[in-house]
């Protein structure tokens, strides 16, 4: 209670100064600060790579989870059908996604699996680094991942078809359109893919080593989305966006186990309805979202048969105020969300939850701060207050510095309180996990480099852990206590023609509180969490042609603390090569891709197989 | 390290091809390898992940780990359910993987790979015939011991677990797998015919037969919640004791107790047992007691139990992703060892 006052205490101080001092600000900002969203309003002191989605219609066979694992030092963990991504050593719960600002994490389990996203209709990806939780709310633990479809991009009417084929019985189709009258622009696409897998393996874990064939993988997806942008006046812009999804798959096991049975079935439909309004300096964002999401996943060997249905009713309201230097933001977003899940002892749990927001920001051209206080009511837990602190200054033409000092939080998922069989109950006195984050970075930005550092600690307490009691059932409790430290890098510079990127992050990541007396791991670096995560890339551009060349090293990860050596997976580096090639005369590209060149073996989960060297050949043609 | 490992399993390799030449002369030397003096402990491995292991136990009290993968370079599998040793022959029960992996017991090389579904326990019938229980069928899988094939199955309860064999039956423990069953399945070994079923208790678990031949059950009992996490039923568990293949006596856990881990000593003349709801303790049974007893005799939880040699052994799985422990007691409930052994050691073998 002591602390929500002092940070009260500490918004009105700032309040206080803003008028003393806003007589003398005649800076302007620019209006576009009032239309820009909620992220990039709160991007001070904060690391991002922001990732440009190749070309319109193009790359329709790319993931979310290889998208990120080449072009950022986020560490994607692969194991049967998931992918999930663990920011700053955090585990894969603590990573918010967000689609236009809606969070997207499952309300049953916390996660977003990325292998099933596919980047094709997204006009940019953000990855944004450490908590950001006083903006977004329960999840943007170690990091964020925001999904934006932006229409102001689009500035033609263009018409898109692409086919892909690649190894292992990859196949794609899709089509894309985007049109634009300076009132009305739409975009749009449709896009098919399925995937054999049968890519052959090594199976260590049998007698002789016998190569064989990924016989149980097979994958089937849709994707619809529509994106829609109607500027009524210059003062008053509608928005409404619509994406729908569904991915049959066949869930492979790992290669000890001679065959299985699991099937995983995702649909999800998400609408997002946004109306903005400027007047003066004064902007107002009304979001309306609703979110569905619909799982089934089967093991009839095993008697599974595991099904929910989660709905989401999200309202959100925002609203800026530019007076001189300083942005004052105020927000509140009501959720609903439904959840029925044939797991729980009842069926169907409905729960609301209510959130508030200001910030107060100061911005010019040297220096820059931002507060942010958010407070969220849960009906059945207890969610404390959170703030942000950053700061920002210019320190010479070229360099940056940044600082940042925020508290985050992670609620108990639906599962973690309701859940009931199979060997395990949920807890329903769970609390909010809480982390507190500081960074500090600099920024060097010249017309043709830019290097960024940055280094960060974050304390992890209450970390909800499911673990076997001593009756044999699994239970979820507030008991871990994780450290995580480390330094970010990355770079990038242009030699005429050719570009050069490299990212790099050090990431110490140890449990701090034993989670039992006879636990040994104290001081150690957490399971699946590398030392070291790197990537370059080299990208060639000349006339039509566009060459590029990626590489990729994740470190040794422990899978099982055990004495006297731990048990590990080996480190691994990847390449993949890629060419896109223009014909100037005809209104097709043509891209080829090599993944895994060098033919790796390589694992990410124990006993999981990857595929070796595949390659993919697509045709675009798109009319203008 | 790992590399290590590996030139020390050939070398073992080496000398266990070397000695089972000449076996009559160096059996008392206690090398890697040989695993004739000392016992074994099934370590499960996590889930889905294909960890599986087996520590061996020398006659000193010398731990080594990774028994079965370092003799033979591939892994064992997905959840070391248990292990027996039948005709000099290691039956390593591998359940998420579905197989049954046996091995010479002296040196741990494979000979023989039988594909089951989900085997959880195996007790031998005769010198040609062992059954396997199989969750996967809700049955139990009849191994021809002589070539190391299924023969046939007999058709259980839900979730076949524990078994034990006396005189010409063998007695299955329908535990309930994935669902729920109260029963025992006796079996006539010499014909595979289930000769009746008996009505024992929700969730038996383990089964042991004494001295005398009766045959002891302990069943875990079974609690199901509402949606506020009140108790809408919950059944005791019971250790059942059966005579003539009918229940003579039957005595009552505490409500809300979820018993289980039946061992027997070497005399077959006493029963331990965990008993508790959250945290469990071992508690001791004569078999002429007439009551269950009230005061444990070792206050702690394990994982699982064994007995062997006027010894009570018992795991911790600690937080189930590092290495357990495995503790020797006293029969007086005095601890003298403790070793690291495996990822979730749940289970003893004992030669």
């Amino acid at each position: 209670m002591k602390q929500t006052i002092a940070y009260i205490l500490l918004l009105l101080g700032f309040v206080t100064t803003l008028q003393g001092q806003m007589a003398m600000d005649t800076i302007q900002l620019p209006e576009v600060k009032l239309m820009e969203s909620k992220l990039i309003a709160h991007t001070i002191g904060t690391q991002m790579d922001v990732i440009k989605i190749a070309t319109f219609g193009e790359g329709s066979s790319s993931d979310l989870a290889s998208l990120i694992s080449s072009s950022s030092s986020v560490y994607i963990k692969q194991y049967g059908a998931l992918a999930t991504p663990s920011f700053r050593g955090t585990s894969s719960s603590h990573t918010l996604v967000l689609w236009n600002g809606v969070p997207l994490n499952s309300i049953a389990n916390g996660l977003t699996d990325f292998s099933s996203i596919h980047t094709h209709n997204f006009t940019d990806v953000l990855l944004v680094h450490g908590g950001n939780a006083s903006v977004f709310g329960s999840g943007a633990v170690g990091g964020s991942v925001h999904l934006n479809t932006n229409l102001n991009l689009i500035h033609k009417n263009a018409f898109s078809l692409s086919t892909t084929s690649g190894s292992y019985g990859l196949k794609s189709e899709s089509l894309a359109f985007s049109i634009s009258d300076g009132k009305l622009s739409a975009m749009g696409s449709l896009q098919f893919l399925s995937h054999t897998n049968n890519f052959e393996f090594i199976n260590t874990t049998q007698l002789g080593h016998p190569l064989v064939t990924n016989d149980y993988g097979k994958i089937k997806s849709k994707n619809q989305q529509l994106d829609l942008a109607y500027t009524l006046s210059p003062h008053t812009n509608y928005s409404f966006s619509y994406w729908a999804s569904q991915q049959d798959r066949e869930v492979p096991q790992n290669m000890t186990t001679p065959f299985s049975d699991a099937k995983q079935y995702d649909k999800a439909k998400r609408a997002l309805l946004t109306l903005k309004h400027k007047v003066n300096h004064l902007s107002i964002t009304l979001k309306q979202a609703y979110l569905q999401e619909d799982f089934r996943y089967t093991e009839f060997l095993k008697n599974i048969n595991s099904h929910y249905l989660a709905e989401s009713y999200i309202s959100d309201a925002d609203v800026k105020l530019i007076k001189g230097n300083y942005l004052f933001n105020l927000g509140g977003a009501f959720t609903a969300n439904n959840l029925a899940n044939n797991n729980y002892v009842s069926m169907g749990k409905q729960e609301k939850s209510l959130a508030a927001f200001s910030a107060l920001q100061y911005r010019s051209d040297f220096l820059a701060f931002n507060t942010v206080l958010r407070k969220e009511w849960q009906t059945t837990f207890e969610v404390p207050v959170m703030p942000t602190l950053a700061f920002e200054a210019q320190l010479s033409s070229v360099i940056k510095f940044r600082l940042k000092y925020n508290r985050n939080f992670r609620s108990p998922t639906f599962n973690d309180r309701f859940w009931a069989g199979a060997g395990a109950n949920g807890n329903p006195d769970l609390t909010p996990e809480d982390a507190w984050n500081k960074e500090l970075g600099f920024d060097v930005n010249t017309k043709k480099a830019h290097f960024t550092i940055t280094g960060y600690t974050l304390n992890i307490s209450d970390m909800i852990v499911w673990q076997q009691m001593e009756n044999g059932n699994w239970i979820p409790n507030n008991i871990k206590q994780v450290w995580s430290r480390g330094v970010e890098a990355k770079a990038k510079f242009k030699i005429k023609e050719l570009s050069i990127a490299g990212n790099y992050a050090f990431t110490r990541s140890t449990n701090e509180l034993p989670t039992n007396k006879l636990d040994n791991t104290v001081g150690e670096q957490l399971r699946y969490v590398p030392l070291h995560k790197g990537n370059i890339s080299f990208t060639l551009n000349k006339d039509n042609l566009q060459f590029s060349l990626s590489t990729s090293y994740n470190g040794e990860v422990i899978t099982n603390h055990s004495t006297p050596n731990n048990k590990t997976l080996d480190s691994f580096t990847l390449t993949d090569i890629a060419i896109r090639y223009s014909f100037e005369k005809l209104p097709i590209t043509l891209k080829g891709k090599v993944k895994n060149l060098l033919d790796k073996n390589y694992t990410t989960y124990q006993n999981y197989p990857n595929p070796g060297r595949e390659l993919l050949l697509t045709i675009n043609y798109t009319i203008n | 390290m790992k590399k290590n490992l590996r030139n020390i399993g050939m070398f073992a390799l080496a000398i266990t091809i070397l000695s089972s030449c000449k076996k009559d002369n160096i059996n008392d030397i206690s090398i890697p390898g040989n695993y004739e003096d000392g016992y074994f402990i099934t370590n499960e491995g996590n889930f889905g992940t294909g960890n599986g292991s087996i520590s061996f136990v020398d006659e000193y009290g010398t731990v080594e780990n990774d028994v079965f993968a370092s003799i033979n370079s591939f892994a064992l599998g997905d959840v070391v359910q248990s292990m027996s040793i039948i005709n000099d022959h290691a039956y390593i029960l591998v359940n998420n993987s579905s197989s049954i992996e046996v091995a010479s017991v002296d040196s741990m090389i494979s000979v023989a790979k039988i594909n089951v579904s989900q085997p959880r326990y195996m007790a031998q019938v005769s010198d040609s015939k062992a059954y396997v229980t199989d969750w996967g069928i809700n049955g139990v899988q009849v191994i021809d011991l002589a070539t190391n094939t299924v023969s046939s199955t007999i058709s259980c309860g839900a979730g076949p677990e524990g078994i034990a064999v006396g005189g010409a039956f063998a007695y299955v423990c329908n535990v309930g797998g994935w669902g729920l069953d109260n029963t025992i399945t006796v079996i006539n070994t010499d014909n595979d015919v289930v000769e009746t079923t008996l009505t024992v208790g929700d969730k038996p678990n383990s089964v042991v037969i004494d001295v005398n031949g009766a045959v002891w059950v302990l069943t875990g009992g079974y609690t199901e919640y509402d949606a506020d996490w009140n108790v809408v039923s919950e059944t005791a568990g019971n250790l059942v004791k059966i005579v003539d293949n009918t229940i003579e006596a039957t005595y009552a856990f505490a409500v809300g107790n979820h018993p289980e881990d039946l061992v027997i000593n070497d005399a077959g003349t006493k029963l331990y047992y965990s008993d508790g709801s959250w945290s469990k303790a071992v508690y001791a049974f004569n078999v002429n007691d007439t009551e269950l007893p009230t005061t444990a005799l070792i206050n702690r939880s394990f994982y699982g139990l064994g007995f062997d040699n006027g010894y009570i052994y018992g795991t911790d799985a600690v937080d189930f992703t590092q290495s357990g422990w495995s503790y020797k007691y006293t029969t007086e409930g005095t601890i003298i060892d403790s070793i690291q052994v495996g990822i979730i050691p749940g289970g003893y073998c004992f030669n």
